[in-house]
Order: C-alpha cells, then sequence, then structure tokens
C-alpha cells in the first residue's frame, strides 16, 4: 500500500519491475551439516502470467466506458489494470539498463478497418511466421486481424510504447480512485489515437510479443499539427462491396429464401454484407475474456481460406455480419497481421464537441433576449473577419417574425378574445429580465388574494391586455384540480374553517373545565376586536379568560384571594411553635449543649457553630438500665397477658384472674398475679384492648 | 377565604394544564419527524409543499415559461429573475379550488397572509439533499429568486452536472482564489446559495432556481475517474489540439500558460505521434534535459473536470461588455411611452 500519500492525490511511476518473469523455475534444495547423506530436492515453481487472456477481475475500468456514446474527441482511451507490473511482465529487455518496452499495447480500430477473431488455436493467434516461445495460459484465445496498412498508420511506434504505459499510486481510502484494488498500485496502458467524431471504434489490448518489428517507425517529416476529420483509414467493407457488386437484400439472403441469391461472377450465393453504415447493437461490456464469443462478433470461422469460395462464405454468413469487424479479410487479398486480444470492448464516438468546447462557447444572456444575427458567447461585438465558430450548430433561419419583447420582458403573442376577436395581447410568464417588486400589503394589512382569474387581467395603456397573471391563476386552478389528492387535501382543509376549527376546539376545551361563571365570561367576545367574529377568534382566549377571571374577582380581590405565600416559606407550624417556645432561639441553643453562644445575631451564631466539636454526652449507665428493664417487664406482662387469654381451648376468649374455669392455678398463673401491671392488663383483657 | 383562593388557583392551573395538554397532543399528531418540517402550521405539511413545489413551476407547461423559441435558442443559457407575483397567482389558483362559498373566501382572505409566508418558508423544503431526520431545516423570510434555462448538449451529453450558485465573487474576496480551487471550504465565505430546483425539462434543457440572486454561477462537468486528454483548437479547415504543460515538480500548470501543439500522424486522423510531442514537452519544459519518461508524459495529458464560472469577467482581467449586450429588448421604453401617449396606431 503507498503511504504517505496526501489525501486526494495520487502519484504517477514511470514503471514497475516484475520481480519474478514468467516461467518455469526449478528450485534445488541442499541440506548439510547431517550424519549421512540427505536427497536433493527438486521442486518446480510455474509462474504464470497473463499472454493471451486476461482474467476478468484484472481490469478496474476502460475509458470510454464500454458501450458508451459521447464525445470522446479529445481523450485518449484508456484501460487500468490491477497488476502493476503486467505491461512489463512479458518484456524482452528486462535487463537493459533503460526502462523496458512493454508487450501490450491499447489499439483503436475504426468499424471497417479489422477484424475480430473469437475462439482461435494459441498459435494461429500470430501473424503466421511468428511463434510464440514458451508456455501460453490458455489454448485458445480472441486475436485482432487488420492489413498491414491499418498497422503502419494507425499502431503505436516501438519509442510510443514506452510512452502509454504507466503506473499509478492511490490511497486505498479514496474509493473513486482506487476503483477496488487491492494494494493501491494500479497499471495504466494509454492508446494513441483520439476517437473521431460519428465512428464506431473497438478497443483492443493486443499481446505485442515477438511482433515488435512488424510496428511502424515514423519519420519526423510526417508529421502534422492538425489533420481533417475523417472516420476510418480505411473500409474495407466499402472494398469487400466494390469486389461484390451491389449488395442483396440482407434479410432475404439470410433467410435464404428462393430468388434472394443474384448469380455473380463466382456463379454462387452472393456473400451477404450489409449496407455502409449499418450499426447493429453493441458488445454489452468490457470483456475481460479474451474468449467470449458474443452473438455480435465475427461467427466466421478462421479457418476460410481465399481458396474455399465465397459462396461457402456467404452460405455461411449469417445475421452477424452485419458487424463492421467481421469482414473476411481474405475477401479482399491484402497482407494481414494477427494479433492476440486480452481485452477488447466497443464504444461510439459522437459530434465532437467536449464539455469545455460547449461551454466555452454557449451564449450568455438574459431571458428575453431574441438574438437577430450573429452573435459572440459573451456578447461582444462580432468581429466580421472572424471565421465562423465550428461545432455548434446554428439555429435554422426562423420561417416565422421574430417575437416583439419589450424592456419589461412583456412578450406580444396573439390572442382571441372572448367574442372571439383576433387581437395581441401582452404576456410575460414568471421569468423576467428585471426583478419585479411583489405584491405589498393592502391598507388593513392583507395582501391581495384574488378568487377568479378575471380578477387579474389588466389593460395596457395602449389598449391591450396583460394577460400573465391571468394564466397563471388558471394553470395553477388546473394543476390543483388534475391531482384528486390535491383536491381532497384543500377539501378536508376547508372543512377544517382552514385551521380556525382546531384551534378553536383547543380553546374550547381548555375553558371547559372552568368554574361556570369563568366560562360564561370567558365565552363574550372580546370587546377590543373589530367584529364580532373577529372578537371570538381563538387567538383572544388568553385575554378573555384573564379579563374574566378579573372582572369575578373585582373589588374584593383580597377577600376572594388569599395572601400570597411568601418565597421562602417556614411552613404553618413555625407560628405555633412561637407560642409554645417563647424564647426559642435561647431553647434551641441550649438545647444543642451550647449555652455560652451568642444567638440573637445569625452570622455571628454560624461563625460559632462552625469550629465546635461534636460533643457527645457520657450516658448514664444505671438510669438507662432501669428504664430498659421497666418497658421489657411491661411488655413481657403485655405478651403473658395475650397468652393468658386465648390460652385454653374450647373457651371463647374471655379469660378471667383465675384462668379457665375448673383448672388448678399453676406457677404461670402467679407469676402473673405477682406482675406489677396487673390491673392494667385486666383492664386490657376486659376491654379487648391490648 | 382559603377555598376561594383554593379555586381561582385551582383553575387557573386546570385551565393551563389543560391547554398545554391539547395542545401538545395537536403537536404530536402534526410534527412528522421523518420529513423536514420547521414545526406545526396553519397549512397542513402536505399541502404546503405542494404548494411549494407549484411556486418553484412544478408542472408549469414549458410554453409559458418561454413564450417563443427564438427566446431560448439551441447552445444558449439565459438568466432570469423570477416573479413573484407570478408564483402567488399559481398559489392562489390551486387556492381557489377550496373555496365554495362567500364565507370560504372571506376566511381564506383573512388567512392568505399566514398561508403565503408559510408557503414561502416551506420552498426551501422541497428540495433538501442529504436532509436526515433530525437536522436542522432551513429558515427565514423568502428573498428574491433567479435562476436560468439551459439549453445545450451539456445537458444531454452530460446529464449529471453540477450548478452551484454564489452571493459573492470569488475574485472579490481578500485574497482572491483562483477560479479553479473554489471549494467546499469556501461556502460560508462566497455565500453559497441554496439550490432550490435543478431539473431536466428536455433531454437538452435544464432548469435551475437559486435561493437569492447570485454573483457567480459554476457549471461543472461530472468527475469520471482520472481523465487523459487534450484540448481541440480550431485550426483552418480541421482540427487541431494543444497541451497546456504541468511543471513536473509541483504538479500545477504554469503561471504564464505555457502549451505545446499536438503532433499527428499525416494520412492518420487523430492519431497521436507521441515520440514528437513529448519532444515538444521536453524543450518547452527542461531544454537539454533527460527524455521525459511515461510518468510524467501522463501528468502532461491529465484532464481534470472543467468548470465553466458565470461571473463578471472584468473581475479576471477582461473587457466589460459593451450595454445592451445580455438583453436587447425589440420595443424599448421610450417606444412604449410613446405609444400609451396615445402617438401612433398600437
Amino acid at each position: 500500500m503507498p503511504t504517505s500519500l496526501p489525501p486526494g492525490t495520487f502519484s504517477l511511476h514511470p514503471y514497475a519491475e516484475p520481480p519474478l518473469r514468467a516461467g518455469r523455475y526449478t528450485l534445488t534444495g541442499d541440506v548439510s551439516g547431517l550424519p549421512g547423506p540427505v536427497q536433493t530436492m527438486t521442486s518446480r515453481v510455474d509462474v504464470v502470467a497473463p499472454r493471451l487472456t486476461l482474467p476478468p477481475d484484472q481490469i478496474l475500468a476502460t475509458f470510454p466506458p464500454a458501450g458508451a456514446r459521447g464525445s470522446f474527441t479529445s481523450r485518449l482511451p484508456q484501460v487500468v489494470l490491477r497488476r502493476r507490473t503486467l505491461p512489463w511482465e512479458r518484456s524482452t529487455d528486462l535487463d537493459a539498463p533503460t526502462t523496458p518496452t512493454p508487450w501490450l499495447a491499447l489499439v483503436l480500430v475504426a468499424e471497417g478497418e479489422g477484424r475480430l477473431l473469437s475462439d482461435v488455436d494459441a498459435a494461429q493467434c500470430v501473424t503466421p511466421g511468428v511463434t510464440l516461445t514458451g508456455d501460453v495460459d490458455v489454448p485458445k484465445s480472441s486475436c485482432l486481424e487488420v492489413p498491414r496498412e491499418v498497422v503502419e498508420r494507425t499502431f503505436p511506434t516501438r519509442d510510443d510504447l514506452a510512452l502509454l504505459c504507466h503506473v499509478r499510486a492511490v490511497d486505498l481510502a479514496d474509493t473513486e480512485l482506487a476503483m477496488g484494488d487491492d494494494d493501491g498500485w494500479l497499471a495504466v496502458v494509454l492508446g494513441n489515437r483520439l476517437p473521431q467524431p460519428g465512428v464506431r471504434y473497438l478497443a483492443c489490448l493486443v499481446n505485442l510479443e515477438g511482433q515488435h518489428g512488424a510496428l511502424p517507425s515514423i519519420p519526423n517529416a510526417d508529421l502534422k499539427l492538425d489533420y481533417v476529420r475523417a472516420g476510418a483509414v480505411l473500409d474495407l467493407r466499402a472494398e469487400a462491396a466494390a469486389a461484390y457488386g451491389p449488395v442483396v437484400d440482407f434479410d432475404t439472403a439470410t433467410m435464404r429464401l428462393p430468388g434472394s441469391a443474384r448469380t455473380g461472377p463466382t456463379g454462387g450465393a452472393r456473400p451477404v454484407l450489409p449496407a455502409a453504415g449499418g450499426g447493429t447493437v453493441f458488445v454489452q461490456a468490457a470483456a475481460g475474456q479474451a474468449a467470449r464469443l458474443g452473438e455480435q462478433w465475427a461467427v466466421a470461422p478462421p479457418g476460410v481460406a481465399a481458396s474455399a469460395g465465397y459462396a461457402e462464405a456467404a452460405g455461411k454468413a449469417r445475421k452477424e455480419l452485419a458487424d463492421g469487424w467481421s469482414i473476411d479479410l481474405g475477401v479482399v487479398t491484402r497482407p494481414a497481421l494477427r494479433f492476440p486480444v486480452l481485452a477488447y470492448w466497443s464504444f461510439a464516438c459522437e459530434e465532437r464537441g467536449d464539455f469545455r468546447y460547449l461551454a466555452e462557447h454557449v451564449h450568455v444572456r438574459l431571458l428575453g433576449h431574441v438574438p437577430a444575427g450573429p452573435e459572440t458567447p459573451d456578447g461582444d461585438p462580432v468581429d466580421p473577419h472572424d471565421p465562423p465558430v465550428p461545432g455548434a450548430v446554428l439555429e435554422p433561419p426562423p420561417t416565422r417574425p421574430l417575437p416583439l419583447v419589450t424592456e419589461t420582458g412583456h412578450v406580444s403573442l396573439g390572442h382571441a378574445s372572448r367574442a372571439g376577436e383576433p387581437a395581441p395581447a401582452w404576456y410575460r410568464g414568471p421569468a423576467t429580465p428585471l426583478p419585479v417588486p411583489r405584491a405589498g400589503l393592502r391598507p388593513d394589512g392583507r395582501p391581495p388574494l384574488a378568487h377568479h382569474a378575471d380578477q387579474l387581467r389588466r389593460v395596457v395603456p395602449d389598449g391591450q391586455e396583460d394577460l400573465g397573471y391571468a394564466a397563471a391563476f388558471e394553470i395553477g386552478r388546473l394543476l390543483a384540480l388534475s391531482q384528486p389528492g390535491v383536491v381532497t387535501a384543500l377539501a378536508r382543509w376547508r372543512q377544517e374553517a382552514y385551521g380556525a376549527a382546531r384551534v378553536q376546539q383547543v380553546g374550547a376545551q381548555a375553558v371547559a373545565g372552568a368554574p361556570d361563571q369563568v366560562r360564561e365570561l370567558a365565552e363574550r367576545p372580546d370587546v377590543l376586536a373589530a367584529d364580532e367574529r373577529d372578537g371570538r377568534r381563538a387567538g383572544t382566549l388568553g385575554p378573555r379568560a384573564v379579563r374574566a377571571v378579573a372582572e369575578l374577582l373585582g373589588d374584593r380581590g383580597a377577600a376572594a384571594l388569599g395572601p400570597p405565600r411568601p418565597v421562602a416559606d417556614p411552613s404553618a407550624v413555625a407560628a405555633d411553635l412561637d407560642r409554645v417556645l417563647p424564647d426559642r432561639d435561647a431553647g434551641t441553643v441550649a438545647g444543642l449543649g451550647l449555652p455560652d453562644l451568642a444567638y440573637d445575631d445569625s452570622a455571628a451564631l454560624l461563625a460559632g457553630l462552625a469550629p465546635l466539636p461534636v460533643r457527645t454526652g457520657d450516658p448514664d449507665l444505671s438510669r438507662a438500665t432501669v428504664a430498659l428493664r421497666a418497658a421489657l417487664e411491661d411488655k413481657a406482662m403485655q405478651l403473658a397477658t395475650m397468652a393468658g387469654r386465648v390460652g385454653a381451648p374450647g373457651t371463647p376468649g374471655a379469660a378471667g384472674p383465675a384462668g379457665p374455669a375448673g383448672t388448678a392455678r399453676d406457677a404461670l398463673d402467679e407469676l402473673l398475679d405477682r406482675a406489677p401491671g396487673r390491673a392494667a392488663g385486666r383492664a386490657a383483657a376486659d376491654g379487648g384492648e391490648v | 377565604m382559603i377555598k376561594a383562593a383554593l379555586t381561582a388557583e385551582l383553575f387557573l392551573r386546570d385551565l393551563v394544564v389543560n391547554a398545554v395538554f391539547q395542545v401538545a397532543q395537536e403537536l404530536v399528531e402534526e410534527v412528522d419527524v421523518e420529513q423536514p418540517d420547521p414545526g406545526p402550521r396553519a397549512v397542513p405539511r402536505d399541502l404546503r409543499v405542494w404548494l411549494a413545489r407549484l411556486r418553484l413551476l412544478e408542472g408549469v407547461p414549458f410554453g409559458h415559461l418561454v413564450a417563443d423559441p427564438a427566446l431560448l435558442p439551441p447552445e444558449s443559457i439565459r438568466f432570469f429573475y423570477l416573479d413573484r407575483g407570478w408564483t402567488d397567482a399559481l398559489v392562489e389558483g390551486a387556492l381557489s379550488v377550496g373555496t365554495v362559498t362567500t364565507p370560504d373566501r372571506a376566511a381564506l382572505e383573512g388567512l392568505y397572509r399566514t398561508v403565503r409566508e408559510e408557503v414561502d418558508e416551506a420552498e426551501r423544503l422541497v428540495r433538501l439533499p442529504g436532509w436526515t431526520p433530525g437536522a436542522a431545516v432551513p429558515a427565514g423570510p423568502a428573498g428574491p429568486l433567479s435562476g436560468f434555462l439551459l439549453r445545450s448538449r451539456l445537458v444531454s451529453g452530460w446529464p449529471a452536472l453540477h450548478v452551484r450558485g454564489y452571493a459573492q465573487d470569488n475574485l472579490r474576496l481578500s485574497p482572491p482564489v483562483p477560479d479553479d480551487r473554489v471549494g467546499e471550504e469556501h461556502d460560508a465565505a462566497l455565500g453559497r446559495l441554496g439550490l432550490l430546483r435543478l431539473e431536466r425539462l428536455a433531454p437538452a434543457v435544464l432548469v435551475a432556481l437559486f435561493d437569492g440572486v447570485p454573483q457567480l454561477v459554476h457549471v461543472e462537468e461530472p468527475r469520471a475517474g482520472v481523465q487523459f486528454g487534450v484540448a481541440e483548437t480550431a485550426a483552418g479547415a480541421g482540427v487541431g489540439a494543444q497541451v497546456v504543460l504541468r511543471d513536473p515538480a509541483t504538479g500545477e500548470r504554469y503561471p504564464d500558460g505555457r502549451s505545446v501543439d499536438v503532433r499527428f500522424r499525416k494520412d492518420a486522423p487523430g492519431v497521436v505521434h507521441l515520440g514528437a510531442t513529448a519532444a515538444d514537452m521536453l524543450a518547452r519544459i527542461r531544454p537539454g534535459g533527460p527524455p521525459l519518461d511515461s510518468a510524467e508524459f501522463a501528468m502532461q495529458m491529465l484532464q481534470f473536470p472543467y468548470r465553466a464560472v458565470f461571473g463578471d469577467r472584468t473581475l479576471a482581467g477582461g473587457a466589460s461588455l459593451p450595454p445592451g449586450a445580455v438583453f436587447r429588448p425589440v420595443v424599448g421604453l421610450a417606444v412604449l411611452r410613446e405609444r400609451f401617449e396615445g402617438g401612433d396606431r398600437p
């Protein structure tokens, strides 16, 4: 993971050297120092790298996107690969001191410039006469067959290759730049050809191993600074059509209906060729698997040689031949080169004008401006010697007179009045070239509200009408009526008296809990309001309630309401305490055991209290013991009384001093007799109270 | 005495408690935290937002915005102020559907001021990208609105355009910020305006409405990864291209704006000769130095998304526009005045 990258940045590197070249390696292991001989270990390691096919997850992004239509005339095509060493893994000059030459190139092939073959044996993926040494990763792959002329004109030169591949390091946290990579290092392969408008292209990542010699070398004299827009470098379809004559009806020939084939010089059926410029559906996605067999791509069997007869080729022709990259090159007898294709995708380039060009040439004005002749984008005066600006589509000449626009932004439109007479009228939409102030408030503080469109028609001093606002009213009304949901919402809102009913309900419920007198008084209308209806509004509930209460209390305010409570209330008992303890403070202080403290000044009292230690009294044990014993004896006697009372079964509760009738007195009874509170206990037993 | 005191106190407390309870209940019913709402209002929220959409001209036929095709020709952008009287008329028309009898109309007249203010406030709720429940809702009185109509291949080719409006020009700040450096951190300093509406009315027509009158508008190409390319130029009958160079040490463009013309191969339209172009670049960057490697070449060819800036060009050193450049009416005020004062025939 590349470290020390500031956020939002990426760094570029010229190349990444593969640490190990692809191939088969033998590892030999030897151990020494052990007692006894040890057999040498040999194991084999195969370092595999893509050669004829790229696994689909190795491509992170392509530009232009697969299947895209757009204005790509100023952008170089590119493909972003996951492995940073891939463009240099099979370079032959890795050991040289200079930058190694990549073995991959991204080439753009326009429609009609070549042919893409799928499912071809590995040995036939390259030009006949070239052999790929070493192992290949797959037995069958795709290959691109192009005439030598196309290679000479459009392929990158050997020196160009080194400039087209570089390595980018991104921060993995930036998901947009990282595009799903796992270590933050990406390899980018650029193309060298700018797409031209109106042409469909096939972008192929080709393997140039063993064929670097076929690449062109362009002397500097052949360079120019500009070019005239054209499509493909050459179009084989036109040449094939020239070889075959007029094109047969496509559909009937495909379906091999009787009478579809015309006899030609070969005596057999003509091959089916599309009309020049016919296009079909694109390949759906950028293919990492070069061995993909799509319906749209070439299905002509690769083994058809020129001598096999064009009849056979025609016979095998299918609907897919309408595609521009499937012309049998044997047909037009040119020397062709083959390159294995690791990945391919197609796109279409449209009319020129990238974002920058269009944005620089858009005409900027206020709404209401009508162009009356040639103009410049910003409004500068037009220089008659300037060349006409290419690219921006010129407006077709108007077939009717230009509109009359006033300085206020009003446009004169034809209008048929209610009587049926046509007359011009002024109209201004919501979009004006000048700021328009909003309608203010009327003298009574309310904004004007129209209930009908006719209320918004204005008459201009020259006799014509100004219908802008009336049209707006009608549009609003129609839009509301066209949506049943809005109509329902408005009806419901109206039922609630536009919210007023809800508020009134709140007010009514608030007053409902009040005493009757208060409620009656509160429901009277507000005397300060303009009219009775206004006076009953829920908003005036507050003042009305207060007024009701104040009226009820009247002059007897103090009598009706008690004195206000003080903020800090010593509670009602405090008054009684004063009666009980005449000298309250002195008593408190004495009770705390601090007779010498000054208690008339509270501050001094507090100051005196603070440093005093807590005093504990000595317990007088003898007195405490006596008191405790007395209490215990009392309790014991009570319990015994209860026990004696409940005691014998069969007797309903009452216990006499002699216990249950008929039984002899025992020790418990003696004890009970001797108890000091016996009289009280007896009384308790009689009274039923303990 | 005490009984009277207690009764009065109880009554007041009862009154207050009941009222508060009722209001709280109403509040709980009305405020839906899932949708942005500044609070309980007289107009129900759904109706308010629908009326606010109407104010932003949603659903209004295009012919009512642009009365004549000549007012919006291809490859043009037209800025405008929004007439609040017109949009108020729209809302009044919609409200007239809900009034049937004269008392209804009288009640609505009494309430219309509140309705107008609440719909003003709701205009900002229609488009709140990135609002999460519980987040703050924009509030405040409504000011003037403005916007633009853009008819161009920019809209059809790049549907996800970024549009931003600012109340303040970045070249008026001290220190001034260059156009390509303005980012989100300058939103507060430049007073970024809310975008109330951004919609494609047709494949090539874009309408945008700003919450205010902008001094500066950005229209930016949507990002699509890192791209490499050239800047095309017109060269006689053909097409040329040039590359504005960057300093390899810093990655920024040179302040003097030096550039090279791209070399193409003869008989091969659009095929760039990289070696010669790289040699030209080397001559402008470090004459006599080691040749450019692929990383440096890629850095020169980098193209970032383009940002079109609409602002006062005199701040950037351009000439001021001649009067009447942006709006030249066909019938001027003088002619109108003459006409109204009973001059010639209408």
